[in-house]
């Protein structure tokens, strides 16, 4: 009977598991391509930046931090703003000094109008911290 | 309590056999489920011969994938899969959070073929699991189109068009001179709109395929030859945008529901065609296939 039980289960997650996958990505303006749930080709993947802004200029945090940013890129196009982005933020501040600004701009496209839109916020966790 | 138990187990018995099969006695065919852990081998192995040819990863996933084949060959099925789905596992985690469908979709069959190697009781095949996991992945594949809503206006083709992905460069022969001129001046962030009907026509079509598809294989008279239909779908859609792994996956996976004899035909096919293709692109990696 447990194991009836658990494949019955199983099979409400495969049919429920997609439904939760839409409403993630399109709450939080990621690329539905990735986390399964045969959500790919369903819309143009989306491109996602980091970019630092200091005294009015912007510039790529790519190509400050290679590493750190590629990471932080990836698994933050997939899972949205819950990502904690502390690790780019720490390498980042070694290689500057001053205020600074980190910000993630996402490009996401929008399936009924056919265009792409840039949603822009804050990188999380890159409040200054004492 | 007793009558609680038989409510729940009937209830469990219709949505597990809703896409067909039956309860079985395990001492009936113990090797039953061979013949599809054989069929999941070959895209496995594909899968980690390409990622190795192309310098990702090491030789130890292909060579684990030809050993998994071996314990196979000698009736070490229990090792087989463990070994395939330890393989299928490793590749989820090392291609997060941009995994494919096909490495979840042979990590999730694989799973559920464990299982029933581990269950001694006569109880649901794993090809009851399976049969669910394709009719998932056909309809929600269709569902999910709908609900991004770049389908039935036709702007997915039309973008990937305008934005030259060579996976669909066959589509400008479906569109005249001035259509795809009007495309190609659409500013980079769009809106990428058809003018070419036949885009839209082809787009809407396959999510009506999709959808129609999925549901029509709750319906058992139908099932195998949808199965097929649904084989072919994906083969001509995969090949044409070079996904020959999930094409071969999605076959073996739709497979179950299809007659042992026809089964084990395709599953030889899908070996053939793994080998083929691991062999061509370990000498040529530059192949645009995936």
């Amino acid at each position: 009977m447990k194991n009836r039980v658990a494949k019955v289960f199983v099979v409400i997650l495969l049919l429920t598991y997609p439904l939760a996958h839409w409403i993630v990505h399109v709450k939080n303006h990621t690329d539905p391509w990735t986390m399964g749930a045969w959500a790919m080709y369903a819309v143009p993947r989306g491109k996602i930046a980091v970019s630092v802004v200091k005294d009015g200029l912007s510039q790529s945090a790519h190509a400050l931090c290679p590493q750190e940013t590629v990471n932080y890129v990836s698994r933050s196009l997939a899972l949205g703003r819950g990502v904690d982005g502390s690790e780019l933020w720490r390498c980042l501040r070694q290689k500057n000094e001053g205020p600074f600004d980190v910000r993630v701009l996402r490009r996401m496209f929008d399936g009924p109008s056919g265009k792409f839109v840039i949603v822009e916020h804050k990188l999380r966790g890159s409040e200054p911290r004492p | 309590m007793f009558i609680e138990a038989n409510c729940l187990s009937r209830t469990s018995d219709r949505l597990l056999l809703a896409l067909g099969g039956r309860v079985v006695d395990r001492s009936e065919s113990p090797w039953g489920n061979s013949i599809l852990v054989a069929s999941l081998l070959g895209p496995l192995l594909l899968e980690w011969t390409k990622q190795y040819s192309r310098g990702a990863t090491g030789s130890i996933a292909p060579l684990s994938c030809l050993l998994a084949g071996v314990c196979l060959a000698l009736r070490l099925r229990l090792i087989a899969i463990a070994l395939a789905l330890a393989v299928a596992i490793w590749g989820i985690g090392f291609t997060l959070p941009m995994t494919p469908n096909h490495a979840v979709v042979l990590a999730i069959s694989l799973a559920f073929l464990l299982w029933d190697a581990f269950e001694k009781d006569s109880s649901y095949r794993a090809s009851e699991l399976i049969r669910w996991l394709a009719f998932t992945i056909l309809f929600w594949s269709g569902l999910q189109k709908v609900l991004h809503g770049a389908y039935f206006n036709g702007t997915f083709f039309s973008t990937q068009l305008a934005l030259g992905d060579r996976r669909f460069a066959w589509m400008q022969s479906l569109c005249s001179a001035s259509e795809l001129q009007v495309l190609g001046n659409t500013l980079p962030s769009g809106p990428f709109v058809p003018g070419c009907r036949k885009i839209t026509w082809m787009s809407s079509i396959v999510v009506c395929l999709e959808l129609a598809m999925g549901g029509l294989l709750l319906v058992p008279r139908l099932r195998s030859a949808v199965a097929g239909l649904a084989m072919i779908f994906l083969v001509f859609v995969q090949v044409v945008t070079k996904e020959i792994t999930f094409a071969l996956t999605m076959c073996s996976v739709l497979s179950v529901f299809l007659d042992e004899k026809t089964a084990k035909r395709l599953c030889a096919l899908i070996l053939a065609i793994s080998l083929a293709f691991s062999w061509t692109l370990t000498s040529h990696p530059e192949l645009p296939y995936n």
